[in-house]
């Protein structure tokens, strides 16, 4: 047990670094790249189709790295950004550029779900586009921003998981050299317990934030 | 205080493109409340939404309280757009802020500090009677209750005109009625000009003073209430009467001329 614990603590508080780290700079730049994929679209508030064109093909492409090669292929730039490639300081940067695109299309959506009616309402008052999201658009949507988060987070959780291949560590990073490696079964269990545990108490902490921003405004 | 000279707008398509308005003349003069009555897509909507910039127009001129919308820059509408207040079919409250939060919201932009939006979100609530729903959330709020918020937010910076784009269209007639009241009183107490459109002829008879029927882009006819209403002109005007007269009693009185 004392065996078990030794190793659990620390791989999730690798876990933890790695992936509140990444969706803290995941919520920050997805923010900014959704909100302006948001208003470039054709009709709404900014419109830029060819800016609007570029940014989401930035977003498609960095979707559709699958997270194991994104990581060994930026490894150039995660050795500027962290000055190192191996650990799990290093594992944070291609976590977050991973996560950034995927928040970023969640805040679009979830800008898209806010009536039109409510940025016109904005605009007669006289309000610029800078106000309209920093105060309708971003408000409006934070029930559905916190589930995106939630959701985000998880993901990323998910994807800390192959930090080990950068000797990022983490609970995944545990799992594959003692449980599949050693064959030590009991670590792998207890691996995936601390992980549906953590993942559980993420989304029902989410779900029920959420639920009550949305109880008061409806 | 609005005038519309010869405006056209319009709306590009595959096929050349959709007229909206073709070559409109409206003046509204200062304090009076002006209907422009038509059924869905007759382009009341658009004439409506030109007066604050919300849409913009192809040929003719537009000038507002003395600011001529072509040349006003984004500066001039965004004052224009302060001293212009306007209501919707669907209120468009902010979920966000409660009740004296989305009244507060055009005070904060013109960047007022806390005890004066205080004072006058407290005025406002007097206003439309709403002053023991300060703090409830729009969500539970009737239909009614959510146009008094929409009409106080609209009148908060105090405008000199209040633009309404079917603001009874959704309510049932009672509360409807309640609003066409409030807004009658607005103009009368605090002179505020009143543009309505509305495709119901009984909300514009009831408390236009001037009137205008828009049809199929086209202003057909305008002026008096009772005139328009009692004395139509046009055909298609009488059929918009005669589809509204509920046992076959007009809806203004012919002596009234």
């Amino acid at each position: 047990m004392e065996r078990l614990i030794q190793l659990l603590i620390p791989a999730l508080g690798e876990t933890l670094y790695m992936s509140i780290l990444a969706t803290l700079f995941g919520v920050v730049f997805g923010t900014i790249l959704g909100v302006l994929l948001k208003v470039t679209e054709r009709g709404y508030i900014a419109p830029n189709p060819a800016a609007h064109r570029v940014l989401s093909y930035i977003v498609n492409i960095g979707r559709s790295f699958p997270f194991v090669i994104l990581m060994i292929a930026i490894m150039p730039l995660t050795r500027v950004v962290a000055g190192t490639t191996i650990g799990t300081g290093a594992a944070v940067v291609p976590l977050s550029l991973a996560t950034i695109p995927f928040f970023a299309r969640v805040v679009e959506s979830a800008l898209g779900d806010i009536e039109y009616g409510l940025v016109e309402a904005a605009q007669s008052m006289g309000a610029t586009n800078g106000e309209i999201i920093r105060k309708v658009l971003l408000p409006e949507s934070v029930p559905a921003l916190v589930l995106g988060i939630t959701i985000t987070f998880v993901n990323v959780v998910g994807y800390s998981a192959m930090a080990g291949v950068v000797g990022g560590g983490g609970l995944g990073d545990l799992a594959i050299r003692y449980g599949y490696h050693r064959f030590d079964q009991q670590v792998m269990l207890s691996t995936i317990v601390v992980l549906v545990v953590l993942v559980t108490t993420v989304q029902w902490t989410g779900s029920f934030v959420s639920n009550t921003l949305n109880r008061r405004r409806s | 205080m609005i005038e519309f000279q010869r405006i056209s707008k319009t709306y590009p398509s595959k096929d050349g493109g959709v007229a909206a308005l073709k070559n409109v003349s409206l003046m509204v003069t200062s304090r009076e409340i002006f209907g422009v009555i038509g059924l869905s897509g007759a382009g009341k909507s658009t004439l409506l939404r030109l007066v604050n910039g919300l849409e913009t127009f192809d040929e003719g001129s537009l000038t507002v309280d003395g600011v001529d919308l072509k040349t006003s820059g984004k500066k001039g509408l965004r004052d224009l757009r302060q001293n212009t207040g306007m209501i919707f079919q669907h209120y468009h409250l902010l979920h966000h802020r409660n009740v004296a939060g989305n009244i507060a919201f055009p005070l904060e932009l013109l960047g007022y500090r806390k005890p004066e939006i205080n004072q006058r979100v407290e005025e406002l609530l007097g206003i439309v009677d709403l002053k023991e729903k300060k703090h409830h959330y729009p969500a539970v709020l009737s239909g009614g209750q959510r146009q008094r918020v929409a009409i106080a937010r609209a009148l908060a910076t105090n405008p000199k005109i209040l633009l309404c784009d079917e603001a009874t269209s959704s309510l049932d007639p009672i509360t409807g009625g309640a609003i066409l009241t409030l807004l009658e009183k607005i103009n009368r107490e605090c002179g505020v000009t009143i543009l309505m459109i509305s495709h119901q002829l009984s909300a514009v008879s009831r408390i236009c003073h001037r009137v205008g029927v828009l049809k199929d882009g086209e202003l057909i006819e305008q002026g008096a209430k009772e005139q328009v209403l009692g004395y139509p002109r046009e055909a298609y005007t009488k059929l918009l009467i005669e589809s509204s007269e509920i046992h076959g009693k007009p809806l203004v009185k012919k002596e009234v001329v």
